[in-house]
């Protein structure tokens, strides 16, 4: 754990996260498929496991588009 | 040749089978705009309201916690014209939909002034994206709450004639 890790003064500075930036597209997947699944799912009981499976989906979609992005490009640029 | 009607006139339509009736609830609507997923809950989907209360209020604060307190700021500073500079709050504007809580959040970031360091950056675009997209689900949950349509009841016949079960996916 770095100093600048141990001074952090939370809310009032930014987090050091250039590192992992893209590790937040987790947390947002899965308060969308939350707030989704619990305007749309009739059964309260299963609202998490269904958020769950629908955040797996955005995650794993998401990074295959990046996937296929990246080739494309590769193979277009050369 | 036209075909001739065979209708009645005095006779009233059958009801759609497949329609589904929304109702306005204003105060579950009020309750939804003052703390996200209060209006579900006064309408008596208890977990359904403290889910989308933790997703929302989450969201909200970890956008915070990332970028820090900066990343909810409504900027009152006239524009080039001397006018109030709208283009420059547009992001204000979708965190506003969480509620009094961003205007909360503003003013303590006003009050702070000087006392915390302003993000760039990835820190920054997350942070306000995240309080952001905090306060467009809001908008969908008010909007929910608002008009709400009746859930089907699970193990009844649904409108449609169907039996619903736990595997059912809208």
């Amino acid at each position: 754990m770095t100093l600048f890790t141990l001074a952090l003064k939370p809310f009032l500075q930014p987090l050091p996260i250039d590192e992992v930036w893209m590790l937040f597209i987790i947390p947002i997947a899965a308060a969308i498929a939350l707030v989704y699944k619990s305007l749309k799912h009739p059964h309260e009981n299963t609202i998490i496991p269904q958020a769950i499976r629908l955040t797996v989906v955005i995650v794993v979609a998401i990074a295959l588009a990046s996937v296929g992005l990246h080739v494309g490009l590769n193979l277009l640029l050369g | 040749m036209t075909t001739p009607n065979t209708n009645k006139p005095d006779q009233p339509a059958p009801p759609n089978p497949d329609t589904h009736t929304a109702q306005f609830k204003p105060l579950a609507g009020l309750c939804a705009c003052i703390l996200p997923g209060l209006g579900h809950i006064i309408l008596g989907q208890k977990k359904r309201g403290f889910l989308i209360m933790a997703a929302v209020l989450s969201l909200f604060t970890l956008g915070i916690l990332v970028g820090g307190i900066g990343v909810v700021e409504h900027d009152t500073t006239p524009g080039p014209n001397g006018k109030y500079n709208w283009k420059a709050n547009l992001w204000f504007y979708g965190q506003a939909f969480n509620g009094p809580i961003t205007f909360v959040v503003d003013n303590v970031r006003s009050n702070l002034e000087g006392q915390y360091d302003p993000s760039i950056g990835r820190a920054n675009e997350i942070g306000t994206l995240y309080c952001a997209m905090a306060g467009l689900l809001n908008l969908l949950v008010i909007i929910n709450a608002l008009c709400v349509t009746p859930y089907p009841q699970p193990d009844k016949p649904n409108q449609r004639g169907r039996v619903l079960t736990q595997e059912d996916n809208p």
